[in-house]
Formats: C-alpha cells, sequence, structure tokens
C-alpha cells in the first residue's frame, strides 16, 4: 500500500468515525482532513450535498482539504448522518452525504439534520457540484464547473473557465467569471457581475435578469415575466439578444468605434437614436458606420408586453 | 387553494416537509401568485439570514448558576410548610381584594377544601434539570455547538431518507411544470408561424420528449427538461428566427 493510499484510508476512517471527544449531548460533529494528489494533479471534484451548504474555495496547495460539520438532535441522528469521499486514480474525487434509513428509531425531519461542507482545492480543479435548499459558493476557481441546485442560493466569484448554474428557485449571483457562462433558474433571480467570455445565456422563467460590465461576446438573455437590466460593452462582431414574454427590456450598451445595429421590439420601444420602422414590425437603428467591410455587432430586444429601453454610452 | 392557506403551509414547504401532492399544490399557487411568491421569497430571505448567524454558546458557567440557583429554590420550597406554599398558591391566583370579599363565604369554603385536598403535595422536589443537563464540551471548549432545536414529530414517511429519495422526482417535476408553462405559451404564438415552422417545432418537441423519458429519473432527467425549457425559450420568448431571417446583417 502506498503512502497516499495510507492518507486516503485514514481520511476514510475519520469520516466514518466521530471526529472528537464528543459526549452524548453534542450535536454537532467536525471533520477535518486533506487529501495528497497521487502522482497526477487533481482535474475534478464532484460534491453532492442534499443536506446543507457547500463552499469551494481556490488555493495554491496541489492538495485538497475539506471540512464537514455534521448537525443533529441527537448521537442516533448525528449516527444516520455520512459523509462518503471517493479519490480516484484518475485525479478525479467524489464527495457525496446521505442520510441512513433506521426503522428502529423514531423518524427524523429532514429540517432537524444538516451537513455542510467546506471545500479546499487547487484552482485548476474542475467543480461539479450540486445542493438542495443549502447554499452553493465557488470563489477563486480556475476550471470553471457545472452547480445545481434546487431551492439553494448559488454564488460564484473570480471564477475562469466554462461554467454552469442551474437551480430551481435559488437566487444566482455570478461575478468576476472569464469564461462562457450558462446560468438557468426557474423562478428566481440571476444576478451577473463583470463576465467575460465567449458566450453568456441566462434565462429566469419567473424572475428578473441584471447584468453589470458584461463583455461576452455572444450574449443571450431570456425571462417570461421578469425585468432584464444590462449593462454590457459591444463587441466587435457580437450579438446580444435580450428576450422577455412580460417584462420589461433596460439594455445600455458601451460602444468604442465599432458599429452597432439595434432591432427592438415591444409595446413601447425607446433606441435612443435614429429608429426606423421596419416593414416586419421591427424598430431599427444604427450607430457608427462599418469601415471596410467591417461587420456591425447586432443587438436584438424584444418584449411581447412590456417596454424596450436602449441607450449607447459612447 | 387560497392565499392565506398557502401562506399558512409555506414554512412547511420552505422545510420541505409537504408530501407530495400538498407540494404541488403549494408550488403551483405560487408559481400564478405573485404576493404568496413574495411572502415565500422573503422568508426564504429570512431563513438564509438567521442560518448565517454565527452560533453563539452560553458558558458552561451559566449553566452552573442556573443549576446552582434552580437547586436552592428547590431546598427552600421543601422546607416551606404546606400551609404556606397553599396559600401563597391562592394569594397569585386571587384577582383583587374587593372580589374576594364579596365572595368571602364561597371562597373561605373553598380554599377550605382545597387545602385539604393540598395536603399531599408534599412531594420530593422536583428533578427539572436531569434532562436539560448542559451539554458536555470537549478539550477545545463549546465550539459550534448551537441549541437543540426541538425535533418534530413526523410520520415514518417524512423522514430525513424518505424525503431524500422523493427530493428528484420533486425537482424533476418543477420543471415539468416549466415545460407545460412554455407550451401553453407555444400554443398562442404558434397562431402566426409557417406551417414549416410549426412541423419543425413539433418535432424538435417530440424528440425532447423522448429524450426525457428515455433519460433515468434524476439530474439526468432534470437535464434533459432543462434542454426541453431552453428550446421553448427560444422558440416561443427568443424566436431566434427573427434575428437569422431579418434585415439587420
Amino acid at each position: 500500500m502506498t503512502r497516499t493510499s495510507y492518507r486516503v484510508l485514514a481520511a476514510l476512517v475519520m469520516l466514518a468515525a466521530p471526529a472528537s471527544a464528543d459526549t452524548m449531548a453534542n450535536l454537532v460533529e467536525h471533520a477535518r482532513f486533506d487529501i495528497q494528489p497521487s502522482g497526477a494533479a487533481f482535474k475534478q471534484i464532484t460534491i453532492d450535498n442534499p443536506l446543507g451548504d457547500v463552499r469551494v474555495e481556490g488555493w495554491d496547495r496541489a492538495s485538497i482539504e475539506i471540512e464537514t460539520r455534521k448537525q443533529a438532535p441527537s448521537e442516533q441522528g448525528l449516527d444516520r448522518l455520512h459523509i462518503a469521499l471517493i479519490p480516484n486514480p484518475d485525479g478525479t474525487v467524489r464527495l457525496t452525504t446521505t442520510a441512513d434509513s433506521d426503522r428502529e428509531l423514531k423518524p427524523l425531519a429532514r429540517g432537524a439534520v444538516r451537513i455542510d461542507v467546506i471545500v479546499r482545492a487547487p484552482r485548476e480543479t474542475r467543480i461539479e457540484a450540486a445542493a438542495s435548499a443549502g447554499s452553493l459558493e465557488v470563489v477563486n476557481m480556475d476550471a470553471g464547473g457545472d452547480l445545481d441546485t434546487a431551492s439553494g442560493k448559488i454564488s460564484v466569484r473570480n471564477v475562469s473557465g466554462g461554467l454552469s448554474t442551474h437551480s430551481v428557485s435559488g437566487a444566482t449571483s455570478i461575478a468576476q467569471v472569464f469564461g462562457s457562462v450558462d446560468a438557468q433558474t426557474l423562478s428566481s433571480d440571476l444576478d451577473l457581475d463583470s463576465i467575460g467570455g465567449e458566450r453568456l445565456v441566462a434565462s429566469a422563467s419567473h424572475g428578473k435578469i441584471a447584468g453589470r460590465r458584461v463583455r461576452s461576446r455572444d450574449i443571450e438573455l431570456t425571462t417570461n415575466d421578469g425585468r432584464i437590466v444590462l449593462e454590457a460593452e459591444a463587441s466587435l462582431h457580437g450579438r446580444l439578444v435580450i428576450a422577455s414574454m412580460r417584462g420589461d427590456v433596460d439594455v445600455r450598451l458601451h460602444r468604442h468605434t465599432n458599429p452597432i445595429v439595434v432591432r427592438a421590439r415591444g409595446s413601447k420601444v425607446n433606441l435612443g437614436g435614429t429608429m426606423k420602422s421596419q416593414p416586419d414590425g421591427w424598430v431599427e437603428a444604427r450607430f457608427g458606420q462599418a469601415v471596410n467591410g467591417t461587420l456591425p455587432a447586432l443587438v436584438e430586444l424584444r418584449s411581447r408586453y412590456g417596454m424596450v429601453n436602449f441607450v449607447i454610452v459612447n | 387553494m387560497p392565499c392565506d392557506r398557502v401562506r399558512a403551509q409555506l414554512t412547511a414547504y420552505l422545510d420541505g416537509e409537504l408530501d407530495g401532492e400538498r407540494g404541488t399544490l403549494v408550488r403551483g399557487h405560487l408559481r400564478g401568485c405573485e404576493p404568496c411568491r413574495q411572502v415565500a421569497s422573503d422568508e426564504a430571505t429570512l431563513r438564509d439570514g438567521l442560518r448565517a448567524l454565527p452560533a453563539h454558546d452560553p458558558p458552561s458557567s451559566m449553566w452552573i448558576g442556573v443549576q446552582a440557583r434552580l437547586a436552592a429554590a428547590e431546598v427552600a420550597e421543601s422546607k416551606r410548610p404546606s400551609w404556606r406554599r397553599v396559600i401563597s398558591r391562592w394569594a397569585a391566583m386571587m384577582p383583587s381584594m374587593p372580589r374576594l370579599v364579596a365572595g368571602g363565604l364561597v371562597v373561605a369554603a373553598s380554599v377550605t377544601v382545597i387545602w385539604w385536598k393540598a395536603q399531599p403535595a408534599d412531594e420530593a422536589p422536583r428533578t427539572v434539570l436531569t434532562d436539560n443537563r448542559p451539554p458536555k464540551y470537549g478539550a477545545d471548549g463549546p465550539k459550534h455547538v448551537t441549541p437543540p432545536s426541538p425535533v418534530p414529530s413526523v410520520p415514518s414517511g417524512d423522514d430525513v431518507t424518505a424525503d431524500l429519495a422523493s427530493e428528484p422526482a420533486r425537482t424533476t417535476a418543477s420543471y415539468a411544470a416549466a415545460v407545460d408553462e412554455l407550451l401553453v405559451l407555444a400554443r398562442d404564438a404558434r397562431a402566426t408561424w409557417s406551417d414549416d415552422r410549426k412541423v419543425a417545432f413539433d418535432g424538435k418537441v417530440r424528440a425532447l420528449r423522448a429524450t426525457i423519458a428515455d433519460a433515468a429519473e434524476g439530474r439526468p432527467r432534470q437535464r434533459a427538461t432543462r434542454t426541453l425549457i431552453r428550446y421553448l425559450e427560444g422558440a416561443v420568448i427568443r424566436e431566434d428566427v427573427s434575428l437569422a431571417s431579418g434585415g439587420a446583417r
């Protein structure tokens, strides 16, 4: 057995046993352990914690450190909470939390138990994490990730690489992300700040989308009945499609020298310039002149039942 | 379901304690009722905020002091004559002197009877703290220990394990409800579509639904359903075709 294997085994033993000299009245159990890479660097960590919060922090070390905090109203309750950690030789690590069933003890409400997880991992590790009602937070990572919650909040800050987030009703906040972003919620708000990269696709069925300092080249924001407010920078040959069924659309676009063509349609449209009505019912405005066959950035704004407002900031 | 009934169940709903049908009713109401959705959102925000508060643990000295005071009070109580305890109890219960005078004889008779009945109350001091002893802390002191939360008595079907097992289906149902909502919008919008577009739309939706049906329950099915949601948003809300064929280029 190698030295690394011993370390992993030790970590598993730590997880299986109570972490400290807790006695019968204690309700909280802490554990902390390190996983050292076996040769190849860690490339992905997958976390599935339906019982509480997950926080992932990037750091400059090669190892992964995991802190867990279990909480239950009784010792029996704590014993029913389990954390499984599986480090694979290919550089992937999987962490899963579960609660055992126990027919002999009285039932335990889900709200009475909790497992919170903090992971510190090398920045180059991709994160795939899922939570339920708990929050999901990722900071300072460089390989993107895929984050999924049911009603828990999602918060991402200072992350590079492709990022994908999904939530049914958890508010989603994405800031300082440099890479393609795909964010989707059903009934919560979506907040975007300082996003750069090739593509940004975001949708919220029943929530508003607010974006600031967005520099993605290809942007698609969609809501059913939520307002969309965006402050973005027009990139060369970029494409920006903002659409809502019932919400208002409000866009401020920073332009340097590149030409922009804006088309809009809504119950009331203001493009902030000379607007021309088109035969197909759209309103169009052009900003800047195309030079040497330069393709303009395309902006399409629409709201079937809401207002559309567009402003160019030179 | 009326708003007041939904709001009465919001806490249980946010705790994930409503079973499938009741949860669906509340969820369905929240989708269509903005005021209730706002109430639910506010409550969820408040709970998140409370959860984020740091745990403050009482020092063990406080528990020792409480125990000592309660023990001293119990000892003193046990040494008092029983007739004084009964009079004290009645003095606390009497609302005012005028009423006492007005019902003088009746009350006096009642006191006599009750005093006689109160004789067996000479019991041993209660040991109420037996089950409320403070937690014994480890060598690191009382860190991160939160006060014990009451454990609700729940039927076996609402146990944490059963709740975890049923959660993927609930989440998938939420995504499926969003699909249904977009399909209603599509039905309204397709009146303006060409026949070719209708055929393409129907074919795509059929294919994506087949993918959902083939996907395993849980995240694979949720992922497939999200793909359908994205397609429907594009077709119904963004109507991508307008940009592709429009005069902007």
